[in-house]
């Protein structure tokens, strides 16, 4: 998208979203981004109570919007830093990345980000306040939250999210495979859609990054992986490689 | 406070709306196809005309080059003059006018049902185009004044040689032949007071001009006046919009001429649009004067002439136009503030309408996306919050989406 058309989009974009945020303004920061900042209200009927609250917030829009979500900050002070944040950035961890991406590929606008990650998010911190605990329950830090994440969205164990997840890094969509799930049926009769409802999100890259770091998670931890399934296919090659080098020097 | 870098950052935001408020180069063209057609059409052979060699030029903001995008569903009004071969001696201005007309209304011509109203205006025939082209085109019969009256007024003879006299209406001597006046509203000087514009930002138009040429290797005499724009230029165009903006509809608004003319002469040659704007807005007050209680505004190519005249009898359109100036000077200070740049997008809004605000703010962040460390200081506010957000509504959102935080 040319610059002229994303600053019109935004312009748009924040626009609609004022009929319900009237809060919030659009500017260009001295750093050259498109911030999208102000006051976000909101008010929320959860179990026949009514939870109301305000936040003040900083969502910075990157450069090629609408292709990748918004990062957000809150800027009022009021999420302490121990609640689900990037401790680098300060951003809110609003959901597992790839969740967050999905949630926003449905329709690549702030009203979505708002209204489905965000004020769900900033509900969430408002509840934990009296509650001591999250509405809906949140997600282990790390790679255990990942790995929590992909067993809900999924339904299976944590090796069979894996196995997926290799096919994702691999960027293989054998339809008639047997499902990793064991289920007995092929990949396009049950796991396939969901795959399919990942793959475009995100490159094989990132899932193969996350895979990895699964595997030496697990490695570190003596736990017995079934490699040739759940490896990427590079992992298989570069370990096969180093085997024969093993092998090789040893002859020698 | 940012003072210096808020200016340089009003001045491209300002320029990025007068490029907006600008009339496009084939919009120029566009008219000048369109008089001169009338103009060949006049001359044409079979023309009673054709004997006294009509010459039909553009007057007025299409001329000065300070002409502005209509507002909603305005039109653009192109005034052109149609100079004929003859003087005073050998046409009434009835008759003038008239052989005009019957030429634009003879059963072969293309005119003949466009010309509205059918009877004339008070000094013009009025040719309405089509509606897709959003055109009407003035025509203003008219021949060289030959009298004598200038001499002596200090005027120089470079703009003196195109004064002119046009008809109008409600003069006594309409139908009988000229008024004896040395100020008289016949006499008019549409050329004159062009040179005399161009005269005023000289330094500023050679300059643009020179680096069109450049840019398109071209030779300066291929650039026509109309393909650049000077500080000057610019600054006339928002000032009308401003004024169109906040006296939409008033008949006492200020009127062009009289910004055109107060501008130039406060306009000295400064090439930053912000500092040529605030200069004028502040100058212009003192070349309105008092003379026996009566405020004047002389046309610089006629020293009789007053611009204001009509404040005398309306003293409401004096004091429109003096409360606009302080406005005016009141925003162009405030606007280089801290508080004042951040909210400039609202300023723009509100000053000059909400679409030609956005297109130049599209235009600026776009420049601007991106491009970290040019600026420093106060953010712009693309998208203010909306008014009335301080209330302490609270949307009511129904949570389809259930959140599962997570953490690195």
């Amino acid at each position: 998208m040319s610059v002229d058309g994303l600053v019109q989009l935004l312009i748009d974009q924040v626009t609609e979203v004022q009929a319900e945020q009237p809060g919030l303004e659009l500017v260009l920061a001295c750093t050259g981004e498109m911030i999208v900042r102000g006051d976000i209200r909101f008010s929320i009927d959860h179990n026949g109570r009514t939870y109301m609250a305000s936040y003040q917030v900083e969502i910075v829009i990157p450069p090629d919007y609408p292709a990748s979500p918004p990062a957000v900050k809150e800027t009022g002070g009021a999420v302490p830093p121990d609640f689900h944040r990037f401790p680098k950035t300060g951003h809110l961890c609003l959901a597992a990345p790839v969740e967050l991406v999905r949630v926003f590929a449905q329709n690549r606008t702030l009203r979505q980000y708002i209204d489905r990650l965000l004020i769900p998010y900033l509900f969430s911190y408002t509840y934990s306040c009296e509650h001591g605990e999250l509405p809906h329950g949140e997600l282990s830090h790390g790679l255990l939250g990942l790995l929590e994440y992909y067993q809900e969205f999924f339904a299976v164990g944590p090796i069979t999210v894996m196995k997926l997840l290799k096919l994702l890094a691999d960027n293989l969509a054998p339809q008639l495979m047997a499902c990793p799930c064991d289920s007995g049926r092929k990949l396009q009769d049950c796991h396939g859609s969901k795959l399919d409802e990942l793959r475009p999100l995100l490159p094989p890259e990132y899932f193969e990054q996350e895979l990895r770091e699964m595997i030496s998670a697990m490695q570190a931890a003596d736990i017995r992986l079934p490699e040739r399934n759940v490896m990427p296919k590079r992992m298989l090659r570069n370990r096969e490689k180093r085997r024969r080098k093993k092998a090789q020097r040893r002859r020698n | 406070m940012n003072e210096v870098r808020n200016r340089q950052q009003v001045s491209q935001i300002l320029h990025d709306l007068a490029e907006t408020l600008d009339v496009p180069p084939s919009k120029y063209e566009e008219a000048k196809e369109h008089y001169q057609a009338v103009g060949n059409w006049l001359g044409e052979e079979d023309s009673e005309l054709a004997l006294f060699n009509p010459q039909i030029y553009a007057q007025g903001s299409f001329a000065l080059g300070t002409a502005v995008r209509p507002l909603g569903e305005d039109e653009y009004d192109v005034d052109a003059v149609c100079l004929l071969d003859l003087t005073t001696d050998q046409v009434t201005q009835k008759q003038l006018k008239d052989t005009v007309g019957r030429r634009l209304k003879h059963p072969g011509s293309r005119y003949k049902s466009k010309i509205v109203p059918a009877e004339g205006g008070r000094r013009c025939w009025t040719i309405q185009y089509a509606d897709e082209s959003q055109f009407h085109l003035d025509v203003l019969p008219c021949v060289l004044d030959d009298s004598r009256w200038f001499v002596g007024t200090g005027i120089p003879p470079a703009i003196l040689e195109h004064a002119i006299r046009l008809t109008d209406q409600t003069t006594p001597e309409y139908a009988t032949g000229w008024p004896q006046d040395a100020n008289d509203p016949t006499r008019s000087n549409p050329k004159g007071y062009a040179v005399w514009f161009c005269d005023r930002m000289k330094v500023r138009l050679t300059e643009a001009k020179a680096a069109l040429a450049m840019e398109k290797r071209a030779s300066v005499d291929e650039i026509q006046d109309y393909q650049v724009r000077t500080p000057l230029q610019r600054a006339v165009q928002i000032l009308k919009r401003h004024r169109d903006v906040r006296y939409n509809g008033d008949d006492d608004k200020p009127i062009s001429i009289i910004i055109t003319t107060l501008a130039a002469h406060a306009y000295n040659n400064e090439a930053d649009l912000y500092e040529a704007i605030a200069n004028i807005v502040s100058g212009m007050r003192t070349y309105i004067e008092p003379r026996n209680g009566v405020w004047w505004i002389a046309n610089p190519v006629n020293p009789l002439e007053n611009f204001a005249d009509k404040w005398e009898a309306h003293p409401r359109k004096a004091e429109l136009f003096f409360e606009w100036l302080d406005a005016l000077e009141a925003e162009y200070q405030h606007i280089v503030t801290d508080a004042g740049f951040e909210k400039v997008g609202t300023y723009l809004a509100q000053s000059y309408g909400q679409r030609d605000a956005k297109a130049a703010l599209i235009k600026y962040a776009s420049r601007q996306v991106g491009q970290s460390g040019t600026l420093q200081g106060a953010p712009v506010i693309i998208v203010p919050k909306k008014s009335g957000s301080g209330s302490t509504s609270y949307t009511n959102v129904k949570v389809t989406q259930r959140s599962k935080p997570w953490s690195e």
